[in-house]
């Protein structure tokens, strides 16, 4: 295998230690899937893809593919979404695994939400513990004994994967309520073809574009009984929440309106929007809006962005929300370390994608191992969310573990411990600096789930920590995004 | 025992109300010892009605309006039959071994989850628990005392607290109405692993009862291998064929007998009334 | 279509219009100033600036406030900034209504207004600004003839469009009567300078050089009144508005439900008045006419709110 080249434009490229590097292996050699991408940059000069970046960047600006950021004044200022011109390749063989690992969990998951929400049974057996579901403020007891059409709760999923210095994929968090990014994916696939086409050429590269199509089918499948021609709508808070250009995006393709809480009403436990010739019946409500702040009548009393009687005509069965409420009992950070345990309880099969393993010090043997381990380890109460109480082994001092092995032998149940997760690179171009430099990433892959259907978006949006170093990769605090290649073969 | 029971409550607004949604929770339930024998409504405004059934299965009517509006009235009244005896009640159900083999027992607690968690109403740090349940007598008489000690603790007295009032405020002011009573009584039991719940509903104005004047609060406790058995806090009392149930929920927030969404500006001012009389005085009136 | 996005697409119609109009009157009025025949130009230029903009400055300000004001201001609602920032916010509410051509340049107009230097607004940066703010309403006006279907959304948004220029061509000619008043008020007699006036009102509603091609004479101000009151055929006349107005409500409301006190019959009825109206009733007192009729389109705008856009 080739030695990269010292002249060309990866010429001073220097990977992370002990991080696994998408692009080079660690002799320095390409690995095989970014071979031809490679050859076809090592044409480029710096200076063309400085052009191309600056070019990208104003399309993006223009287009009005910004989010807001709302620590500045109503309204805010807009930023664009950093895109990075170097896409991210997945061979064949590895997305097959992601794509069934995928649906696999989406099935376990809500089956766990159906019998949450009914006869809890994996709670009586004693899989899951009882107070970890309860405890959480993300069980919604307007859920109890409803059956969404179809059975269907989560049927939209942003799964968040990275890889670790092993070369394994890791799932890292289940979001199931609302979750965001797809436009920019299509986006960054738009922009890419307009930047590189000479790359698609090249490549076999998976189609994102189905994706609108696939939603509504998705959502059409789970149409309230009896209802001919449902008629379907995005929810969205407004035009000042910083998805709005993704909520107006994805109606626009999927060909459907746009409403916001003040365009609906509910009469008689139905529906409607508000029309220039009157009221028009809606069947199902792809809301972009948090549970809490859908149905001023039963959650937040406060809320603006909500239809006041939604919910009384939701559990009457004549209007489906997408995704359900509720969901956010199942992608709890707590309730994610048994997902294994809950795919095995209802499918009986082993879990295809890992989990991030976990030690449940409330188990002898894990308990065992945490407090031998504990400067290697990540340790954490299972209950708290947002970060807290928190110790991440190789950066506490000695008195700081030693305080929080009192803690876990105190209430051992409380506590779980995992390894310290390293995230992938990936070369990136840096602004600043005018060449590539590795950058962390993670992935986020779309999937649907309707009633006797399933679609995994082949492709993902792959998030880039842009500060040197750092492993946040949340638009909000100076994360980027790269298009993601799905090789056919 | 048969009962006229009259709910009213009128509404002024400062500026017309464009829109506009309310939910009233006023409606007599049945029960094995409750029947509802009639019922009539009479409401000024401008809008429709129509009813569904809340979570935990009670009747809900609902009205939105169609039309702005500045003045509003409903009225409804049902007559209600009850003949819920506590005479009846053993002091212990079970053998106090099993009483807490059952409240033991994972299905128990899951299949009541919802009357053991604290709401924010009736959340009460475990420090300030001044009656833990010992185990050593029957969940019914530790129910009974700890009636009791609520009763004696806690001095009703309306004015003082409002609807979001939490137990842990009731307790430190040691004043209250129904709805403070019973959150404290919550949170004590559900923190002993008794599920119970928050009841709303009428009391028989002709016993001299205290909250009889408006809606009534009061709880139910589920007692291993018996069910639900209702706890007055208030009146020291077991709830009998002198409380007329509406509903139950949670706490206070799922049995609000008027719930709504109102857009306007300026202030408004409410009144209620309720009436409930045992029927062989109906002639009088 | 949702009542609440036909309202943002009318309100985004209407805002782009009055960015244009305010744009074109500021620079006509302003640079035409600079060789007019009359004395204390710049005062009287800057009170006719306030005052068709109907924003407010406290008296002496200097010339620079007075035009960031107008121009530029975020925090005033009146300015041309505010309002192509509405403009955007509007159809930013309808965006997935609407073609990306038309919403990137309007994004693009917003960028370049916002993001316009306080400091570059001095002599040639003004001019180049408010040529660059006409310029681009011209061309997303392009764009929304030519990138839309011609349906309900484009006939919402035109409706605005044409509603707003009757408006500001009722706004434009009241104010430059006011400064022929003030001007004969301290200058009796003074023909040259009511002729200048008249030109720079034909001129800030673009009509200069067709009104010449149609009376085939110097402009004059019975000429110019009727010209911007009357001809059906120039698209900035009153006349020509409502007749746009009407076209655009049917396309609309096919169905012509068009009863007493409905939006339909009140343009029709306005319509019907001003096609038979004539200039020599209404020259005496042009301002007593200009005043009722901007009174009836109010009330033409309010009933569009009630019948249609309200949500």
């Amino acid at each position: 295998m080739e030695r990269a080249p010292l002249k060309n434009i990866f010429a001073s490229y220097q990977a992370y230690d002990a991080c696994f590097d998408e692009v080079f292996a660690e002799d320095g050699t390409v690995r095989p899937h970014y071979h031809k991408l490679y050859e076809l940059f090592s044409g480029y000069t710096l200076r063309d893809f400085q052009e191309l970046n600056e070019r990208t960047k104003l399309a993006f600006f223009n287009q009005g593919i910004t989010f807001a950021v709302y620590s500045d004044e109503a309204g805010g200022s807009e930023r664009i979404f950093p895109f990075d011109l170097f896409p991210r390749i997945i061979p064949a063989s590895e997305w097959s695994m992601i794509e069934k690992g995928i649906i696999q969990r989406n099935y376990a998951l809500n089956l766990f939400l159906h019998d949450l929400y009914h006869d809890k049974k994996i709670l009586k057996d004693k899989v899951v513990p009882a107070d970890l579901v309860f405890s959480s403020g993300n069980y919604n007891k307007y859920m109890i004994g409803h059956n969404p059409v179809g059975g269907i709760y989560n049927h939209i999923s942003g799964t968040d994967l990275i890889r670790h210095r092993d070369g394994k994929y890791y799932i890292l968090e289940d979001n199931i309520r609302c979750p965001s990014g797809v436009s920019y994916i299509l986006a960054n696939r738009e922009a890419m073809k307009s930047g590189l086409s000479d790359l698609f050429q090249e490549s076999q590269v998976a189609l994102v574009k189905p994706y609108p199509v696939e939603l509504l089918a998705t959502i059409q499948s789970v149409a309230p009984e009896n209802v001919d021609q449902p008629t379907a709508v995005v929810l969205t808070p407004g035009i000042f929440n910083s998805a709005y250009y993704e909520h107006s995006f994805l109606a626009q393709r999927m060909g459907i309106e746009l409403v916001e809480g003040r365009d609906l009403l509910v009469d008689n436990d139905f529906v409607y929007m508000k029309t220039i010739y009157g009221r028009q019946k809606v069947d199902i409500i792809y809301r972009r809006v948090d549970d809490e702040f859908l149905d001023p009548m039963v959650y937040r009393p406060d809320s603006m962005l909500g239809v006041p009687g939604l919910m009384t005509a939701y559990r009457a069965g004549n209007v489906t929300l997408v995704n359900a409420p509720g969901t956010g009992v199942a992608d709890d950070k707590a309730v994610y370390t048994y997902v294994p345990q809950i795919i095995r309880y209802y499918l009986g099969e082993e879990a295809i994608l890992h989990n991030v393993p976990t030690w449940h010090c409330e188990k002898p043997d894990d308990l065992k191992y945490v407090l031998g381990n504990m400067a290697e380890l990540v340790l954490k109460p299972v209950d708290e969310s947002g970060g807290y109480g928190i110790v991440i082994g190789p950066q506490a001092t000695r008195a700081q573990l030693d305080e929080y092995r009192t803690r876990i032998l105190a209430n051992p149940r409380k506590y779980i411990a995992q390894p310290v997760m390293s995230l992938s690179t990936h070369a990136t171009y840096i602004e600043d600096e005018v060449m590539f430099e590795p950058r962390h990433i993670d992935l986020r892959i779309f999937s649907l789930l309707g009633k006797d259907r399933h679609y995994v978006l082949k492709g993902g949006l792959s998030r880039v920590a842009l500060r040197r170093g750092s492993l946040i990769v949340n638009s909000s605090q100076g994360g980027g995004s790269k298009d993601t290649w799905v090789l056919e073969k | 025992m048969r009962y006229s029971v009259h709910y009213l409550a009128r509404n002024h607004y400062e500026h017309p109300v464009q829109e506009a949604v309310l939910d009233f929770l006023v409606t007599p339930t049945e029960t094995p010892g409750q029947r509802l024998l009639g019922r009539q409504s009479d409401p000024r405004f401008p809008g429709k009605a129509y009813s569904y059934t809340n979570i935990f299965g009670f009747e809900v009517i609902r009205f939105r309006a169609e039309q702005p509006f500045a003045d509003c009235e409903f009225s409804f009244s049902f007559q209600v039959e009850s003949d819920v005896q506590t005479e009846a009640l053993p002091l212990a159900f079970f053998p106090l071994e099993e009483e807490l083999a059952i409240m033991d027992s994972p299905e128990f607690s899951i299949d009541h989850i919802l009357f053991l968690r604290p709401t924010p109403s009736s959340r009460l740090d475990e420090s300030q628990n001044f009656f833990p349940y010992q185990r050593n007598i029957s969940v019914f008489d530790y129910l009974l005392s700890l009636r009791d000690h609520i009763y004696e603790a806690i001095r009703f007295e309306p004015g003082i607290t409002h609807v979001h009032t939490t137990a842990e405020e009731v307790l430190a002011i040691r004043r209250g109405v129904c709805q403070d009573f019973v959150h404290l009584f919550l949170a004590i039991a559900r923190q002993s692993g008794i599920p119970c719940r928050y009841v709303s509903g009428y009391l028989d104005q002709g016993m001299q009862f205290q909250g009889a004047a408006q809606m009534h609060a009061w709880a139910e406790a589920m007692i291993p291998g018996r069910g639900w058995v209702g706890f007055d806090p208030t009146n020291k009392l077991l709830a009998d064929h002198h409380f007329i149930k509406v509903s139950h929920g949670c706490d206070y927030q799922d049995c609000a007998p008027l719930r709504g969404i109102i857009y306007m500006g300026g202030g408004q001012r409410t009144e209620y009334e309720v009436v409930v009389k045992p029927e062989n005085s109906l002639v009088n009136v | 279509m949702l009542a609440r996005v036909a309202d943002n697409l009318y309100w985004m119609g209407r805002y782009l219009e009055r960015s244009e109009h305010l744009a074109r009157f500021v620079k006509i009025q302003y640079f035409s100033a600079l060789d007019a025949p009359y004395s204390h130009k710049e005062e009287m230029v800057l009170r006719s600036l306030l005052a068709m903009s109907a924003i407010e400055a406290p008296e002496q300000a200097p010339e620079e406030e007075v035009l960031y004001r107008i121009c530029l201001e975020k925090e005033n609602a009146l300015s041309l900034c505010s309002s192509v920032s509405f403009a955007r916010t509007n159809a930013r509410g309808a965006r997935d209504m609407i073609s990306a051509e038309l919403w990137e340049n309007i994004n693009k107009f917003y960028h370049y207004v916002t993001s316009f230097p306080a400091e570059g607004l001095k002599s040639r940066g003004m001019y180049e600004f408010l040529q660059q703010v006409i310029m681009q309403t011209s061309i997303i006006k392009g764009s929304i003839e030519n990138t839309l279907l011609h349906d309900e959304v484009w006939a919402f948004i035109k409706f605005g469009v044409s509603l707003e220029r009757a408006f500001q061509v009722i706004r434009i000619t009241q104010t430059k009567l006011e400064d022929v008043a003030r001007i004969e008020h301290s200058a009796p007699n003074s023909e040259p300078v009511e002729n200048y006036q008249i030109s720079t009102l034909l001129a800030a509603t673009e009509g200069f050089d067709m009104s010449r091609r149609y009376y085939k004479a110097p402009p004059s101000r019975r000429n110019a009144l009727e010209f911007l009151s009357f001809n059906t055929e120039f698209p900035r006349s009153i006349t020509n508005c409502v007749l746009h107005m009407q076209e655009h409500i049917q396309r609309i409301n096919p169905g012509k439900q068009t009863g007493k006190g409905s939006v339909e019959f009140m343009i029709g009825k306005l319509l019907s008045h001003l096609q038979y109206l004539t200039i020599e009733e209404i020259e005496a007192d042009p301002s007593a006419f200009l005043d009722e009729t901007q009174e009836t389109l109010y009330r033409i705008g309010e009933q569009m709110n009630a019948n249609y856009l309200k949500y």
